[in-house]
């Protein structure tokens, strides 16, 4: 699900990335503009909260301005800030529960489908993506809204491709579970 | 039929992407943070440099004083050996000349002390180096 326009946006970031590693300060505001609402997305998948989500934001863009070469210098600089974002909401989740892991993080109760127009449609997906356990949560994430292939998500959880595929073919099941009444009226309607 | 459930998942799940907006403040503070933390670094970069600038002064100093220093010690050295030597050889050279005189002199007192027997026994008045 890799298009241009991801294509695009990582080419963008690995721009600013280049031009906050020459030192110019300017493109820490443009790096913000451009990624701010997808990185929010995305903490806020791991964090289940917006708050922290924030949190985990502000402390990422912290960490890149202190360390703008280390974006500039990553072959694939997007996943890299995912990265960074992750490590960070990592953090903020560690430091509210003690020795908490993605596994740990309870899902969220599941809601009950009616009859939902677009809009609502969409929030009920957005919202059985949460039920998901957040390491599978976010796997869906970086996979269908980033547009990111496997071995780009390996990179940017730590782990093997193999290991964020399996991730996403769970949470493709669950999510097929839950959306199955949602599916069925999208396919035959 | 798997797949195909999947790829209408998929689908799915891809239109219902949201682009949550951050506030104002948010962009506010987090840039506000991240300029903040990117001087303070700087400050801190360069009191380690000025820190380590004096370092290298100093050091560079004690060691020119040192080095200049090293000539002069190494001469006074030498004096105070070649004195030494000198203190020695003359204790030596008097310690043996003394001995050397003590020998003559106590030969010379032997024979003087015979000549006079021989005198006194041969009846003889005169001094010697008369």
């Amino acid at each position: 699900m890799m298009d241009a326009s991801t294509s695009h946006f990582s080419v963008c970031v690995a721009e600013f990335a280049r031009q906050l590693g020459k030192g110019e300060m300017c493109a820490l505001a443009k790096l913000y503009d451009f990624t701010a609402s997808r990185l929010l997305r995305y903490a806020e998948t791991l964090t289940r909260n917006r708050e922290d989500a924030e949190d985990a934001l502000q402390a990422a863009m912290v960490r890149i301005t202190l360390r703008p070469k280390a974006l500039a210098g990553a072959d694939h600089p997007w996943p890299y800030f995912l990265k960074v974002v992750r490590n960070e909401a990592l953090k903020i989740l560690r430091k509210k529960r003690a020795a908490c892991s993605l596994a740990t993080v309870a899902p969220i109760g599941v809601t009950e489908s009616c009859q939902l127009d677009q809009q609502e449609a969409n929030a009920q997906i957005r919202a059985a993506i949460r039920e998901l356990p957040p390491a599978q949560g976010e796997v869906v994430v970086l996979k269908i809204w980033e547009g990111m292939t496997f071995l780009e998500i390996a990179e940017v959880l730590g782990e093997s491709p193999n290991t964020a595929a399996s991730r996403y073919r769970y949470a493709l099941e669950k999510l097929t579970h839950i959306l199955q009444p949602m599916a069925n009226e999208v396919t035959y309607a | 039929m798997r797949d195909k459930q999947f790829s209408n998942i998929e689908q799915m799940i891809f239109a219902a992407r949201d682009y949550p907006e951050p506030s104002a403040a948010l962009r506010r503070q987090a840039l506000a943070k991240s300029v903040r933390a990117y001087h303070e670094r700087a400050q801190r970069r360069r009191v380690w440099v000025a820190a380590a600038l004096l370092f290298g002064v100093i050091w560079t100093a004690g060691s020119a004083q040192r080095l200049l220093a090293q000539p002069a010690r190494a001469f006074v050295d030498r004096q105070q050996t070649q004195l030494e030597d000198n203190a020695d050889w003359v204790a030596e050279s008097a310690g043996s000349h003394g001995d050397e005189w003590g020998t003559v002199e106590r030969s010379f007192q032997s024979r003087f002390k015979q000549s006079r027997i021989l005198r006194a026994a041969l009846g003889t008045p005169s001094a010697p180096g008369s």
